[in-house]
C-alpha cells in the first residue's frame, strides 16, 4: 500500500457531503480562481453520471443531489507539501470548517474537513509531493453510497473515472514555473 | 489488507463516525504512540461530526434503521493498518498492549494465514468499546470502535459493509 486508495480517496469525496447549503470555501475558490491551482476540475452531477460507464444505478442515486465536485492541484511552487497543517488550519480557522477524519502514513496525508453548516466538505490530501483539494458541495445519502461501493469494488471499470491522472500527476509539477 | 482499509475507511466514511477521544481507551492511544515514528503505518482517525451527517438519513428499510440506529451509538473510530512481512509482529505488540486494560476477550480467531481477536470493554451495563487486531502474513491492522456499542447491530453493519476482519463477529451469532 504505497499511497492511499485512489478509489478510496475518490469514494470519499464523492461520499461525504449531506445538507444543503451555501457554504463554500472561499481558499479553494481563490486557488481555482487565481490559477494559482492546477488542473481545476469541476463536475456536475450531469457530468459524474456521464462518467459513470457501467450506468450504475446506486451511484446515479449518490451523485443526485451533489451540487459540484471540484478538484484541483496546488502547485508546490506556490503553496508547498510541507504546508499543508498550515492549509488546513487556515481553512478551519477562518471559514468555519471542522476536521472530521484524518488519514495519515507512507508519506501521505489526507484531512477531510466539513462546514459547520455541513453543507460542504473539503478534502486536503498530500500526494506526490503536491497538494491536491476536492470540494464537494451537495447532499447525499451515505446508505446508497455502501451500494455503490459495493459495486464500485466488484467493478473496475467504474473506476475508470479519468481521475487517476489527477492523483499523480505530482512530479510534473515539481518543473513547473 | 486494501479491502480492510477500503472498507473501514468507507464505515468512517460513510457514518460510524464521531469524535470523542474521552471515551477511547488508552490502548490505542498507546499503539499510536509505539508507532509515532513509523512512517508506514496508516492511521486513520474520525470524528463525531462526521457521523452526525447521518442524523438527517431516513431508512428506506428495517435493515438501515437497525444500522442507522447502532451508527447514531458510537461515538468515534480508530484504526492503525500496516503492509509488510511483520505482520505477526504487530498484532503480538497489539496483544501484549490489551494487558490490564480492562478489556475482556471476545472472540478469537486463527488459521495459518490469519489471526484476528476482538475485545470489549464493558461501561456499566453497556459495551463502551470494541477492539479488534487483526493480522494476516503480510498485514497488520488495529481497530478501536467505542461509544455504546451493539454487538448485533455490528454485525450487520459488518456484514452490509463487507468488513473483512469485522464479519468474523457473526460466528458469535451460531
Amino acid at each position: 500500500m504505497q499511497k492511499l486508495p485512489i478509489k478510496l480517496l475518490f469514494i470519499i469525496l464523492v461520499s461525504l457531503c449531506c445538507g444543503a447549503a451555501q457554504a463554500q470555501s472561499r481558499i479553494v475558490e481563490d486557488l481555482s480562481a487565481t490559477r494559482l491551482g492546477h488542473l481545476p476540475i469541476c463536475l456536475y452531477p450531469s457530468t459524474l453520471r456521464m462518467l459513470n460507464l457501467s450506468d450504475n444505478h446506486d451511484l446515479n442515486e449518490v451523485v443526485r443531489d451533489i451540487k459540484h465536485i471540484k478538484f484541483l492541484a496546488v502547485r508546490p511552487q506556490i503553496i508547498p507539501a510541507s504546508s499543508v497543517d498550515s492549509l488546513v488550519r487556515e481553512i478551519v480557522e477562518k471559514e468555519d470548517f471542522t476536521s472530521v477524519m484524518t488519514m495519515s502514513g507512507v508519506g501521505q496525508e489526507l484531512n477531510l474537513l466539513m462546514h459547520e453548516r455541513k453543507s460542504t466538505m473539503v478534502l486536503i490530501t498530500v500526494m506526490e509531493g503536491s497538494i491536491r483539494l476536492v470540494e464537494c458541495k451537495g447532499k447525499i445519502n451515505p446508505m446508497q453510497l455502501i451500494k455503490a461501493f459495493t459495486a464500485l469494488r466488484e467493478d473496475p471499470m467504474l473506476m475508470n473515472l479519468g481521475l487517476d491522472d489527477f492523483f499523480t500527476i505530482g512530479q510534473d509539477m515539481q518543473s513547473w514555473d | 489488507m486494501k479491502k480492510i482499509i477500503y472498507s473501514i475507511a468507507l464505515c468512517m466514511t460513510v457514518g460510524f463516525l464521531p469524535q470523542l477521544l474521552v471515551a477511547q481507551s488508552a490502548v490505542m492511544a498507546d499503539l499510536e504512540e509505539m508507532y509515532l515514528e513509523d512512517d508506514d503505518m496508516i492511521r486513520v482517525s474520525v470524528s463525531q461530526q462526521m457521523f452526525e451527517l447521518f442524523m438527517d438519513l431516513d431508512a428506506q428499510d428495517e435493515t438501515e434503521q437497525e444500522i442507522l440506529e447502532a451508527i447514531a451509538k458510537i461515538d468515534g473510530l480508530k484504526v492503525l493498518a500496516k503492509d509488510g512481512q511483520n505482520g505477526i509482529t504487530y498484532f503480538k505488540s497489539g496483544l501484549a498492549q490489551m494487558k490490564g486494560k480492562g478489556f475482556e476477550e471476545l472472540m478469537s480467531f486463527d488459521n495459518k494465514d490469519e489471526r484476528a481477536r476482538f475485545y470489549i470493554r464493558k461501561d456499566g451495563d453497556k459495551i463502551g468499546e470494541l477492539f479488534m487486531l487483526i493480522s494476516g502474513n503480510n498485514e497488520f491492522a488495529a481497530m478501536t470502535i467505542y461509544g455504546d456499542i451493539d454487538l448485533s447491530s455490528i454485525t450487520k453493519i459488518a456484514k452490509v459493509l463487507q468488513i473483512k476482519g469485522l464479519d468474523k463477529l457473526e460466528m458469535l451469532n451460531d
